[in-house]
């Protein structure tokens, strides 16, 4: 197990927030537009949550945390509505995820896995929040949303994450891997 | 890792984390804009707008093999469609046919009212490329016997020579068997209507027994006359074409072109019963 945070220069986070927040936003894009019109099983796929994990298995906790806090602003800022608390599930998810990578897990494609379906779990109980706080207490059919809002999302965004991390952890090793422990 | 939920970066980014998740929240619960989520909706845009236009192209491309079995199926139904109606076409097409063709037979039924029809269809012709001989598709369970006069709204077709159970035979008035005591209808003139083998596959007869002065004309029309004959009195026959003086006999023949079109013969009517015309003392005396 290693228990030492990353040692990153706030010069290099810096550097890395930008290209991931465009990298980010693209998805973000990518996911409100595209996939509004391809639905995998009916949902609209996650694809920023999957893109914070990869971010938080090969780059540690603390751009874990911040890409989790500009992935879940950038994807409420282009597809939420109303109430979201996509910035703090992200972010939470993002660096949790991060210090199990570097304490029990490992970096790889399973990990990556595991950390998506536990972090795909969290954001799904905060849409559920989301969605009491919008339909009200009268009209707030969990089992409703759980076959119509969860399981579809769920699966569409763990399928349609694969192509993003194999996309995400190719930038990260053009641009970052050789600079990790740079600071 | 309680070291780094401790840590003063962590703190900040959630404390960051709640301003973003709060603010904007507010906002919106006050009906206020963002100008960071405008300025991020503004610039995501045109790319919202190409991967928008590139998916529906890809779903169009792709919606066509997904609705393939949809448009086979619809395509069936059409196909089938388009069988039906062109049935019912063919149906109406010979409906209205049958229409025209009973019209005529009307004028004929209300200037003899005396005559039963039979409705008959020509299911067969013999002698060669120019019938005349023809299979109709009535015998004798429809009540038909031989020597019935067989016509068309036009005029004399022939007679039932033969009769089977659900079949008759019909020999023309082109063929040498077949005569008619005939008359011309403007002049009143008699002779009589025979078939001459040469001519019959021109659809041509001839009028014999005319006096050599006899009042007729090329383009005179023909009627039965009803004495001694299959047919009732008043029937078209034909229409005078040539007139040929006879030198042995010292009369006069007259060629006819019949008046019902035996090339092209469907549907044609037996007259099974009709009132049989009987010659008065006086008419005989006139004729």
């Amino acid at each position: 197990m290693n228990n030492q945070l990353s040692p990153i220069s706030w010069q290099t986070l810096f550097k890395k927030s930008i290209v991931w927040g465009i990298w980010l936003f693209f998805l973000a894009v990518f996911q409100t537009s595209f996939f509004s019109v391809f639905r995998p099983f009916g949902a609209v796929p996650d694809l920023v949550l999957p893109a914070v994990i990869v971010i938080a298995i090969y780059d540690r906790e603390r751009m874990g945390t911040i890409a989790g806090i500009m992935g879940g602003y950038i994807a409420d800022a282009l597809g939420g509505v109303g109430l979201s608390l996509s910035p703090i599930v992200y972010m939470i998810c993002g660096c949790i995820i991060a210090l199990l990578a570097y304490s029990v897990l490992r970096r790889d494609f399973m990990s990556w896995v595991v950390g998506t379906v536990f972090s795909l779990i969290i954001s799904g109980l905060a849409s559920v929040i989301g969605a009491y706080f919008a339909a009200g207490a009268v009209h707030f059919d969990i089992s409703d949303i759980f076959s119509r809002l969860l399981l579809p999302q769920f699966f569409a965004s763990l399928l349609m994450g694969v192509p993003v991390y194999f996309l995400t952890k190719l930038i990260w090793s053009r641009f970052f891997n050789n600079r990790e422990m740079e600071g | 890792m309680s070291k780094f939920f401790k840590s003063r970066f962590f703190i900040a980014a959630l404390l960051c984390a709640i301003v973003l998740v709060t603010v904007p929240s507010v906002l919106s619960v006050m009906g206020l804009g963002n100008y960071v989520r405008s300025a991020l909706g503004t610039a995501a845009t045109p790319f919202r707008y190409a991967f928008t236009e590139v998916a529906e192209g890809i779903d169009g491309f792709v919606s066509y093999f997904r609705e393939f079995d949809a448009i086979n199926a619809e395509n069936r139904i059409l196909k089938d469609k388009i069988a039906e109606l062109e049935s019912r076409l063919e149906a109406a097409e010979a409906t209205e046919e049958e229409n025209r063709w009973l019209y005529g037979y009307l004028g004929l039924k209300r200037e003899h009212i005396d005559y039963e029809f039979e409705a008959a269809r020509v299911i067969g012709r013999e002698s060669g490329n120019y019938m005349t001989i023809f299979t109709l598709n009535r015998g004798s369970m429809h009540d038909i016997e031989p020597n019935m006069p067989v016509v068309t709204e036009k005029g004399i077709v022939g007679y039932v020579s033969e009769v089977g159970a659900n079949w008759c035979k019909v020999v023309t008035i082109l063929e040498t068997a077949s005569s008619v005591g005939a008359f011309v209808e403007r002049s009143g003139e008699l002779g009589l209507v025979e078939g001459i083998y040469e001519l019959k596959d021109d659809g041509i007869c001839q009028m014999s027994y005319l006096p050599p002065d006899a009042d007729i004309k090329v383009g005179d029309v023909i009627l039965s006359s009803g004495i001694g004959s299959l047919y009732p009195r008043g029937l078209v026959i034909g229409t005078v074409t040539e007139l040929i003086p006879d030198e042995f006999s010292r009369t006069l023949v007259a060629s006819l072109k019949s008046a019902a079109d035996l090339t092209d013969l469907r549907s044609v009517m037996i007259i099974k019963s009709f009132n049989a015309y009987t010659v008065s003392e006086e008419d005989a005396a006139n004729e």
